[in-house]
């Protein structure tokens, strides 16, 4: 059934079921497969875990967008602090005098 | 892009060769073709790590000339930013945390020692709206991040701010993969409760439906 619909049905037939998340060990294994899915890290089985698992589970799923979030809006709202303009003159003159 | 970036940076620094005007050109103009375009990244790095606009300075500049002296050890081609970043994780470590280590201050060992212990019963934390943090300006977010032990702010920034892949993380900062990843997680465990303090002042009080706590 996971396989073929869509996650908010599954999500309604299983909402008596007992979360992936609902554990110390299954949230502790829930964030870390999905963290290695944002780095661009996982492997198949971690990916394959991730398709399987936690796309069925609304929990999980909702821990995947804090996630997700959290990463981008470190990307999106940390400033780039400019590079004062006279360092790289000043570098480039300390290593012609080397 | 993975390649050989520990790339024989010696423990002491060699001594220079002797080179004619044409000689020395060259090399200067092959290592500002290899590392100068990189110095936004770095500087950044640099004033993440100190946050400090003047010791974000000083690091970077010194972090140039140590890779300018170790230049013949670089092999040209490979991975220069990650060459260039360990270099400068590595004064900063030397020379600067050192020097602004206050007394008192906690010290990261114990912070990870304690995180990575496998008796600690890590709390199912409760975690964040994605509207409060979309709602949350650049400086909150900044602060949060500053806010973490140096260890932990330095994973985040490498992996999230300036993309580095964990193994590339791993020979920057001179640790095993699996520890590069546990302290990810901690750091972005830690990352968050800073988040959800702001989230909480903002009035979002509301956590995921049905977390623990």
């Amino acid at each position: 059934m996971a396989s073929i619909l869509p996650n908010f049905i599954t999500a309604f037939f299983n909402k008596d079921k007992k979360s992936l998340v609902d554990t110390p060990e299954g949230y502790r294994r829930c964030l870390e497969v999905i963290n290695l899915i944002l780095d661009g890290e996982a492997d198949d089985e971690q990916k394959s875990y991730f398709e399987q698992k936690i796309k069925c589970c609304q929990k999980s799923m909702k821990h995947y967008e804090v996630e997700k979030c959290v990463k981008e809006v470190i990307q999106e709202k940390i400033d780039k602090k400019p590079v004062p303009p006279e360092l790289l003159d000043k570098i480039k003159s300390v290593i012609n005098t080397i | 892009m993975n390649e050989n970036i520990e790339n024989n940076i010696p423990e002491e620094e060699p001594p220079l060769k002797v080179l004619t005007p044409k000689e020395k050109k060259e090399r200067d103009d092959a290592f500002e073709k290899e590392f100068l375009h990189l110095i936004n990244p770095l500087y950044n790095f640099a004033y993440r790590l100190t946050l400090d606009e003047d010791d974000a300075n000083d690091l970077v500049q010194d972090s140039y000339l140590k890779a300018y002296r170790f230049f013949d050890s670089f092999e040209r081609g490979t991975n220069a930013k990650a060459w260039l970043f360990r270099i400068l994780k590595n004064s900063f470590i030397n020379e600067y945390r050192r020097k602004a280590k206050e007394p008192g201050k906690v010290d990261y060992q114990d912070v990870e020692s304690y995180y990575n212990s496998d008796d600690i019963d890590e709390p199912i934390t409760s975690d964040l709206r994605v509207d409060a943090m979309r709602d949350m300006i650049g400086d909150e977010v900044a602060n949060a991040l500053n806010a973490l032990a140096v260890d932990f702010r330095t994973v985040i920034i490498l992996c999230d701010l300036e993309g580095f892949t964990y193994e590339e993380m791993s020979k920057i900062l001179n640790i095993p993969i699996g520890t590069v990843r546990s302290r990810l997680h901690r750091a972005r465990m830690l990352l968050k409760e800073k988040l959800r303090t702001y989230a909480s002042k903002m009035g979002y009080n509301d956590t995921l439906e049905g977390e623990f706590e």
